[in-house]
């Protein structure tokens, strides 16, 4: 079977991968179908996973699955969570995919779909990927410390201090900004606050069950949060229908900023296990089926992308942002192609929870893979409009 | 922005060689069950019409469109909550180290009363910059929020000159183009983005400062500014944004030359030299 699959299928998978990367490039003066798009990145993810990541995996960092990890070691019920692999790539992709994803292909798409698309693939592929999975692995080899310490060890103590002042100024404005955007999302809108509370505590729920009364049934508890998140989405429209719930839900932005904020707290504060892994996997599934709910719909209405390939703005006189293709397109377009923040979860609370080195593969490469198709799928969606 | 009613947007965008008319435009803001669409900050709703109109596809029908429209809302609002709680704690665990290195007791992620002030440092610093956001148009993180595509990437470019660092420090050089190359160019391009950022005449922040106190010194008012106080708070913005710029490309250049110099010595060592924690077999630990 493997003999076979190296031999046909994955020639197969680059093939086909190459032919709509073709078709994508070279066609010009009609509109394009977006299944093209769809395919082409689904093969170049394919091959990206199977071939360079395990040649990072293998060669590169030297993963060792006999070997333990921090979490196995430490095991402290609080940070330290020895967690299934499953709950860990749900909470990895969870914390990583924030706006960026979304926001950065929607902006990017006034210079058209290419170069934006181009740059994801080749970005993820090469990049971003590459970043995520090898601060993880680095990481989990250096008891789960920070990328700030990790570079004090490595480059010295005068670079480490001054590095980690800086990553912690980055870090509070990426925090802040991420923060805005939720307020100004659901400021005035009763049913995403309604919805958004409920996962909190279906995750206490989900999260004591999994300790408690049945540990090791991921599965089971995934069925029961994912009903339980699916009937809060209904009932949410439900009470954005009722003006008297309606209101007992609307909040200004300022009050928001201030729930936001005690939420944050308990989230850092309370032990991982019991909030923040579970809330994170649970929103992973919404996650997850929307964008398979987007590719189905993509795939069964096969629009035409209407924006042009490249567009004149590519010279920065562009009406949403301004600036030129280089280097303004790989500024706009992080999350996707490649983004800083990642850094900061691979070495953060992902590698505080991961069981074994061997599932790194998985959750540092795989779920930036996931990440992209998410920004290919907001590009879709922005040159569909 | 690109125009405040539905007949000089449709006009704008037109002009970009799109082809938008009023009607298409006031007709998708009534499908969403929203007044205008037009002008809305962040992209968000944007995407949030465009993934509408694509699951309308799916299952059609009168009113769906608004259902579909609240539904992609939401499911933003969800996506980066999950960031902003994940960073929180990783933030909490960055100051717990920072800190550590004055006051050692605040370094154990086991201890309630380390956790409890780490966490509180941590949300106070990003809550107050989110409150005055929230509250102020002109002020609190919108004051940073230019810098945040360069700052993220800068990040990028800052811990892929750690994994060149370390392959290289374990010897593994024949592997030094994986992180490497793309550690070069993320340097390329955060500062060649910054460098543009604080000397373009169009779209510097320095060049926006001097525009905008220019127009105050003659007693205009320049959009989005509505009174002179604003004017000037633009003013103090820009200011501030063109100094932080200046202060990470330092950063980065500092990283680029301490990574530099620590691949020296590296390859100047016989033996590989990095810190890796010890060996422990897995079967060893109990689980």
């Amino acid at each position: 079977m493997n003999a076979l699959a190296s031999k046909v299928i994955w020639p197969l998978v680059a093939v086909v991968g190459a032919l709509c990367l073709g078709v994508i490039a070279l066609r010009r003066g009609e509109s394009i179908n977006a299944i093209w798009l769809v395919i082409a990145s689904l093969c170049v993810f394919a091959i990206a996973y199977r071939y360079y990541a395990r040649f990072i995996a293998d060669k590169v960092l030297r993963l060792d699955p006999t070997r333990a990890t921090p979490a196995r070691l430490r095991n402290d019920g609080l940070d330290y969570v020895p967690t299934d692999k499953w709950i860990v790539y749900g909470h990895h992709f969870a914390a990583i995919a924030g706006a960026g994803p979304l926001v950065g292909p929607v902006l990017a798409a006034q210079m058209g779909y290419l170069p934006g698309t181009l740059w994801i693939l080749a970005g993820v592929v090469f990049a971003g990927a590459v970043q995520d999975f090898m601060v993880l692995g680095l990481s989990l080899r250096r008891d789960a410390r920070s990328l700030g310490h990790m570079l004090r060890a490595e480059l010295g103590n005068a670079a480490g201090v001054t590095c980690m002042i800086g990553i912690l100024a980055l870090m509070m404005i990426v925090l802040a900004v991420l923060a805005l955007v939720v307020v100004k999302a659901l400021a005035i809108s009763p049913w995403g606050v309604f919805t958004v509370a409920c996962t909190m505590p279906i995750a206490v729920l989900m999260g004591v069950y999994l300790r408690y009364f049945r540990p090791g049934r991921v599965l089971e508890v995934s069925i029961i949060g994912l009903v339980l998140l699916l009937v809060s989405i209904w009932l949410g429209g439900k009470v954005a229908a009722d003006p008297d719930w309606a209101r007992m839900f609307t909040f200004k932005a300022s009050e928001l900023a201030w729930l936001l904020i005690g939420y944050g707290f308990f989230a850092s504060v309370l032990p991982v296990w019991l909030l923040l892994a579970p809330r994170d996997y649970l929103s992973t599934f919404l996650k997850i089926g929307t964008v398979v709910l987007l590719a189905i719909a993509i795939l069964f209405a096969a629009p035409y992308l209407q924006m042009p390939a490249v567009t004149k703005f590519i010279d920065g006189t562009g009406p949403v942002f301004q600036g030129t293709l280089f280097p303004f397109l790989f500024i706009t377009i992080a999350c996707g192609a490649v983004s800083g923040w990642h850094s900061m979860i691979a070495s953060g609370t992902t590698p505080k929870l991961l069981s074994n080195e061997g599932e790194a593969r998985m959750v540092g490469y795989g779920g930036m893979l996931t990440e992209s198709f998410v920004a290919i799928m907001a590009m879709i969606a922005a040159s569909a409009l | 922005m690109i125009g405040v009613d539905v007949q000089s947007a449709a006009t704008a965008i037109s002009q970009w060689g799109f082809v938008v008319t009023p009607d298409q435009l006031s007709q998708t803001a009534a499908n969403i069950g929203e007044s205008t669409i037009l002008s809305r900050a962040g992209g968000a709703p944007t995407l949030a019409v465009g993934m509408a109109q694509l699951l309308h596809g799916i299952i059609p029908g009168e009113g769906m469109m608004a259902f579909w429209y609240h539904y992609a809302i939401l499911f933003e609002a969800l996506f980066i909550l999950t960031t902003v709680d994940a960073g929180t704690r990783v933030g909490r665990f960055m100051i717990q180290e920072l800190v550590g290195l004055a006051v050692p007791a605040l370094k154990q992620t086991e201890s309630w009363m380390a956790n409890v002030v780490g966490s509180g440092i941590c949300v106070a610093i990003w809550g107050y910059f989110l409150y005055q956001g929230a509250v102020d148009p002109l002020g609190g993180i919108n004051t940073l929020w230019p810098l945040f595509g360069i700052a993220n990437q800068m990040l990028a470019a800052i811990a892929l000159t750690l994994c060149l660092v370390v392959v290289v420090k374990q010897k593994l050089e024949r592997y030094a183009c994986v992180p490497g190359v793309p550690a070069a160019w993320l340097v390329i391009c955060t500062m060649s983005a910054a460098w543009i950022k604080l000397t373009d005449a169009k779209i510097g922040f320095p060049a926006a400062a001097a525009k905008y106190a220019d127009a105050m010194a003659q007693g205009k008012l320049l959009a989005p500014a509505k009174s002179v106080e604003e004017m000037q708070r633009i003013v103090t913005n820009n200011q501030v944004d063109s100094a932080l710029t200046a202060l990470f490309m330092l950063l980065v250049a500092a990283t680029v030359v301490f990574g530099v110099r620590a691949i020296l010595k590296a390859r100047a060592a016989a033996q590989p030299s990095t810190n890796e924690e010890p060996y422990v077999a897995l079967a060893s630990v109990a689980s």
